[in-house]
């Protein structure tokens, strides 16, 4: 066994043991920060060991189910690493902070479940592989927001399970589709993605294929027109969750859209990536002036996700090597202060049991820490300078710049836009008179800061010495860019 | 012949549909999803002797075991529920699509 199979399984295996034995819940707590530890640790090492100069690294092969083409393929290259590092990192700090309040079995093993599912839908390189964990992940998530919820929880998460598993299954029709394709074209069945590419598919084929595909990631992320699960989900999710499908869920289906659907579907993604830049850019105003109106804090965190999410959508269907390592960095500087953010959101609501923004205020004045540290994740949220936000959305914006000038005028009012909300909900959160939930708000204890201060660190050092962390995505950029240079000759 | 299997198939289906839209109690509404599983095997049968591929036949006979085990958990889910209200109208329980 490898590394990346002991990063996938490990989770995973950890989490069925501790289903089977049920053991006590002090000892399901040590048993989850080991193994997310042991990951991260394995994890780190495998971001030294990465060779800045290649593109997909660390592959492993073996057969599975050989007679239909199906074989367990994983590997990692420059953008999956930055996923795979986010889920490390993030994993172990939400117990950090948590665990004092969530004294049940299934909270803990249903997070270990979600972070190998994710783990394995980022680095698997089969689409059967890929679709076996990106199943694997939205069950424990349906039953966090049953069982842990808030508010309708129920209905919430068979809205959510409903939406997800439609998006799912027209992926699994694209998925098994193309694999027939293949075998009339090739003479065997496959489902792994070297191969898959090598398909020629009518143009009219291939764009119902890349809708079967888009519809699932188009879900999950979610960008303009499926968002309708988004606030209530949010809304009603236990903390951990939210942080995991805000920093990490959406982000898969972001990197999914890159990873399958520009290797398959390389002419098709471009032919109709004009709609998707339009789309995604609506979506990022949309968004965004739906946060501002928001009364409620997590639907207002919600929408101001989905709102830089769209921002990566344009990123990446720009086409552009500033494009694709400025949308790979927004990937891990959003998912690093979004789920800082999430968190403080859910300390803030077990101090004052208070959601309504207006139902908060003051807070800067008995609870300096946390205002300082809450303020210092929304400035990297807008992408203020000196923050990792603020590389990431340069870079995208001058992507943009090169594909047309009226997309980039339009992409930078992004930060115009998440400053009008960031600040809104700064200045009425923090600042203003203390109010009857915010009167006795007590300043981070130190297990918190524990847990929040690491994120802060990383985002500074991400935001003064970027081209450490950009040196690992180069190779694979480059590799991209000389694929985009063939679709422009033609 | 391969579409006389073919209608049979859809006919079957259609049956499955209908009852799982129509009635309420969990047995019968039970029943139709069998149904929908086998009119779906016997066209994958009909297609497969058709291609005269074998493999759908094999598989075909792997979705015949799971259904049968299914059959299993769905009874004993049926004792259950029945004990807890008392009845097996589908009404009586849902609490995953209610707005509470």
């Amino acid at each position: 066994m490898s590394t990346l199979s002991i990063i996938i399984f490990s989770p995973i295996i950890a989490a069925l043991f501790l289903f089977f034995t049920r053991p006590n819940i002090a000892i399901v707590k040590i048993v989850y920060m080991v193994v997310t530890l042991s990951v991260l640790y394995l994890a780190v090492g495998l971001y030294i060991d990465f060779d800045p100069a290649k593109s997909m690294q660390f592959i492993e092969y073996h057969p599975w189910i050989s007679e239909y083409g199906i074989n367990y393929h994983v590997g990692v290259d420059g953008v999956s690493l930055g996923i795979v590092m986010m889920n490390a990192i993030i994993m172990p700090l939400v117990t950090l902070a948590l665990h004092k309040l969530r004294d049940k079995n299934g909270y803990w093993i249903n997070l270990l479940f979600v972070q190998g599912g994710i783990m394995g839908a980022v680095l698997s390189l089969d689409l059967m592989l890929f679709y076996l964990f990106w199943e694997l992940m939205l069950l424990p998530i349906f039953f966090m927001l049953g069982l842990f919820g808030y508010g309708k929880k129920n209905y919430v998460a068979m809205k959510f399970n409903m939406y997800t598993i439609f998006g799912s299954l027209m992926m699994l029709i694209a998925i098994l589709y193309i694999a027939v394709q293949y075998k009339e074209q090739f003479g065997t069945y496959s489902f792994d993605l070297n191969e898959l590419k090598y398909l020629t598919l009518s143009s009219s084929e291939s764009l119902l294929v890349f809708s079967g595909f888009m519809l699932a990631f188009a879900i999950k992320i979610p960008i303009f027109p499926f968002h309708t699960w988004l606030s209530d989900t949010y809304r009603s999710a236990p903390t951990g969750i939210v942080i995991v499908m805000s920093a990490l869920m959406a982000k898969l289906g972001v990197y999914a859209i890159w990873r399958f659907l520009f290797t398959l579907f390389n002419e098709t993604s471009h032919a109709v990536a004009p709609y998707f830049i339009g789309i995604g850019l609506f979506g990022l105003i949309y968004f965004g002036f739906s946060a501002m109106t928001q009364t409620h804090i997590k639907r207002m965190f919600a929408f101001s996700s989905a709102s830089h999410l769209s921002l990566i959508v344009v990123g990446f269907f720009i086409y552009d090597v500033y494009g694709l390592i400025g949308s790979s960095y927004l990937i891990v500087a959003h998912a690093l202060s979004s789920a800082a953010l999430f968190l403080m959101v859910g300390i803030m609501f077990e101090r004052t049991r208070a959601y309504r923004i207006d139902d908060l205020g003051g807070i800067a004045r008995v609870a300096p820490k946390f205002a300082l540290l809450f303020v210092f994740f929304s400035l990297s949220i807008v992408g203020v300078p000196l923050t990792a936000g603020f590389v990431a959305e340069v870079l995208i914006i001058l992507g943009a710049f090169k594909y047309n000038i009226y997309i980039g005028l339009l992409t930078t009012t992004t930060i115009l836009i998440a400053m009008l909300f960031m600040f809104k909900t700064i200045s009425k959160v923090l600042y203003g008179e203390l109010s009857e939930s915010t009167k006795d708000f007590k300043d981070l204890r130190l297990h918190e800061l524990v847990a929040l201060v690491p994120l802060a660190l990383l985002i500074l050092v991400m935001g003064i010495f970027p081209n450490y962390f950009i040196k690992k995505i180069e190779p694979t950029a480059e590799s991209y860019s000389q694929k985009i240079g063939v679709i422009y000759n033609d | 012949m391969l579409k006389a299997y073919m209608v049979l198939s859809i006919i079957l289906f259609s049956i499955g549909v209908v009852g799982l839209i129509s009635r309420r109690n969990i047995i019968v509404m039970y029943m139709s999803v069998e149904l929908l599983l086998n009119a779906v095997n016997l066209s994958l049968i009909a297609i497969s002797a058709d291609l005269a591929d074998s493999s759908a036949q094999v598989i075909s006979l792997v979705i015949i075991a799971i259904a049968a085990s299914e059959a299993a958990l769905f009874m004993s889910l049926f004792v259950v529920l029945f004990r807890n209200r008392a009845s097996l109208d589908a009404n009586l329980f849902d609490m995953l699509g209610s707005k509470k």
